[in-house]
């Protein structure tokens, strides 16, 4: 089983609690801490680790279970499911635009930054 | 109800504490005597049978039972940390005393009629009340034993609730107040005694009341010590077991944790 | 369903109101924190939920049933509180011992693992424990004995930062294994924030609030911008609160927010648990 070392949990005062987890479980997922088929830390050890009351852990992770993201094993627990991470990637993508080319277009035209100018810097970012 | 583990809980306790005084006193009032007689030197002046007869037994346990009701208020916290009702607490601790002066009655007849008895029967010296007003009640000497038992359970228990009733009075005040009230008691109770006496005095002490009160409570019949029963005594004992009961009962239903 | 309920509970010392008609809840397998300032209340509250001490009026019910004088519902609660009631001349193991022949059950394997993890000795006497260990002592009793509402009155005094989150830790993992109801009362809000799952706030000898932490940070808001812009959105709403740097304005709203479009300068962000009590029982924090 993947150790709870793998997931930095950093909390944010804005956000409740239970999406937090399920978002920063998420991320274990994307970056490859937990692996699929592999099974994820249990709410009692989530919730003892982070002293977070572990009703609130389970939303978080009822959250994933709906997104297909993990599934639970009777007995044994949570584990990844198989092609989660391709769900997340595909996800994220749609959330690309919304989260990022909009409020990247919005600062580089309050710095007087052209269309080209922008394309140029991209390029320049990928060549990296 | 869980008052079979509380009476449990109280009597391992206090009857640690009785054997403790019991053992204490031996040793102070036989032990330690018969060595500082050996350090002295002067060993054949030191009567093993004139100390034990001189030990007040009884006695004994009347402090005990002083002792035990005053702490009356360490054991309620104990309880009620544990989820145990005054109700249950007063009931067992009830109990408790039953068992306790039982056990008392027991070691104080052993003792003056094994002990005290065989060794002092001339001089009638540290006899009980009962031995030297109604050892004749009844011509059967087994039946002035028994009764001499019950008599003796009866005394003890009328010391023991009024004990119990003024230890849970004590334990509803604050440290200081019990303070004040323990030290006003003994004035309050000189200054009673002083109008007595003048009251004495002043009358023909044979003509009051008070005097034929104390005549009827004492069993007298006919002015004369050997004909004596124990009855009303032994009545008015109950009655005020009956009383004191209550008033524990009262005391105990009103304990309170005091602030820190 | 074990339901602890308070109903007009009232109680003062002298003339000094403590308690004014306290009506509260506490359902089965909640962690709640019982949150006020010094004074506020919240030991008076505790001890006479548990029958230490008696309420002027009102009622402490299990079930239905009144607690006062009643076993069989006392036995349903244990109170960890600053108030040492068991005795200093006693050996730890035998207050053990005693404490497992009143309460009919005691987990001795867990207290025999808590033991070791905190590094107390259990053949000392109470007495010559520190106050830091007095808590430790008594609340791997609170853990240990077999009751349906675990109360919590200040656990944490004198713990260092290493054994309070020992404490939280096993707190949870003892929740996990044996859900019961817990009611923690603290200073140390930010440390509980994440543990209870609801909340009660006691202020002036009153309850202020008692909801869902989530419910109630769900409408509590911090709106940081341009004075001009946040007054002129903030108007008409529960105002708590505000701070001011220069012309940039905080103003915390405890409620909902309108449907006025929010400016583009001003932005809106949730408050924590911690921020939202000091402004609501703050005597001057708060506008009105």
């Amino acid at each position: 089983m993947i150790g709870l070392k793998n997931m930095k949990f950093k909390f944010n005062d804005t956000d409740p609690i239970y999406l937090q987890v399920a978002n920063q479980i998420e991320d274990a997922i994307f970056n490859g801490s937990f692996l699929e088929e592999e099974q994820i830390p249990s709410t009692t050890e989530i919730s003892k680790n982070f002293h977070i009351n572990p009703a609130t852990v389970l939303k978080g992770m009822n959250i994933l279970v709906n997104k297909s993201l993990i599934y639970k094993k009777r007995g044994l627990g949570m584990f990844v499911s198989k092609g989660a991470r391709e769900i997340i990637i595909e996800h994220r993508k749609e959330l690309f635009y919304d989260q990022f080319v909009t409020d990247f277009v919005r600062e580089a035209k309050n710095l007087h930054i052209s269309e080209a100018n922008l394309l140029d810097l991209i390029k320049r970012g990928y060549n990296k | 109800m869980k008052i079979g583990p509380t009476t449990n809980y109280l009597l391992q306790k206090q009857l640690k504490i009785l054997g403790l005084a019991y053992i204490y006193s031996f040793a102070f009032l036989i032990v330690l005597p018969f060595l500082l007689y050996l350090l002295s030197g002067d060993i054949s002046a030191y009567s093993f049978s004139n100390a034990l007869v001189d030990t007040p037994i009884s006695g004994i346990f009347y402090i005990y039972m002083i002792v035990i009701s005053l702490l009356s208020y360490e054991n309620f916290k104990f309880l009620i940390q544990n989820g145990i009702s005054r109700k249950t607490f007063f009931i067992s601790q009830l109990k408790v005393y039953l068992i306790i002066g039982l056990i008392g009655n027991i070691i104080n007849q052993i003792y003056n009629y094994l002990i005290v008895y065989p060794l002092n029967m001339d001089t009638f010296k540290s006899l009980s009340l009962f031995q030297s007003f109604y050892e004749n009640t009844f011509s059967n000497p087994f039946l002035n034993g028994v009764l001499g038992f019950v008599f003796g359970y009866l005394m003890i228990m009328s010391y023991s609730l009024t004990s119990m009733a003024i230890g849970s009075f004590l334990s509803l005040f604050s440290r200081k107040m019990q303070r004040a009230i323990i030290i006003m008691i003994p004035i309050a109770g000189v200054i009673t005694l002083v109008f007595l006496v003048k009251l004495v005095i002043d009358h023909q002490f044979i003509d009051t009341w008070m005097a034929d009160f104390a005549k009827w409570l004492l069993g007298y019949a006919n002015d004369d010590l050997t004909t004596a029963k124990p009855y009303h005594l032994m009545v008015w004992c109950f009655g005020w077991d009956l009383i004191m009961l209550y008033l524990s009962k009262v005391f105990y239903s009103k304990k309170q944790i005091k602030k820190a | 369903m074990s339901e602890l309920k308070l109903e007009q509970i009232n109680k003062s010392f002298g003339k000094k109101t403590i308690l004014s008609n306290i009506n509260l809840s506490f359902s089965e397998n909640k962690i709640y924190g019982l949150l006020g300032r010094n004074g506020a209340g919240k030991s008076t509250l505790l001890n006479i939920i548990v029958n230490r001490i008696f309420a002027d009026s009102g009622m402490v019910r299990i079930d239905g049933e009144n607690i006062n004088d009643n076993d069989r519902k006392l036995d349903l609660m244990y109170l960890m509180s600053e108030v040492d009631l068991y005795a200093n001349g006693d050996k730890l193991s035998k207050i053990l011992e005693n404490t497992e022949k009143l309460y009919g059950g005691f987990n001795w394997e867990l207290s025999e693992k808590l033991a070791k993890k905190f590094e107390i000795n259990l053949d000392q006497k109470y007495g010559k424990l520190s106050t830091g260990y007095h808590s430790i002592f008594k609340l791997i009793i609170a853990l240990c004995v077999p009751v349906k509402f675990v109360i919590l009155d200040e656990p944490i005094l004198g713990l260092d930062a290493n054994h309070r989150d020992l404490f939280y830790s096993e707190l949870l993992q003892s929740y996990s294994d044996n859900p019961r109801t817990f009611i923690i009362s603290t200073h140390l809000i930010e440390e509980v924030t994440n543990i209870i799952s609801d909340v009660v706030i006691l202020d002036n000898s009153r309850i202020l609030l008692a909801a869902p932490v989530e419910e109630i940070l769900d409408q509590a808001y911090g709106i940081v911008g341009p004075q001009n812009e946040v007054d002129d959105y903030t108007k008409g709403l529960n105002i708590i609160g505000t701070d001011k740097m220069g012309n940039l304005k905080t103003t915390y709203v405890y409620g909902n927010l309108n449907d006025n479009p929010v400016p583009d300068t001003v932005q809106i962000s949730n408050l924590d648990l911690q921020k939202l009590f000091v402004l609501l029982t703050s005597k001057n924090g708060g506008n009105n």
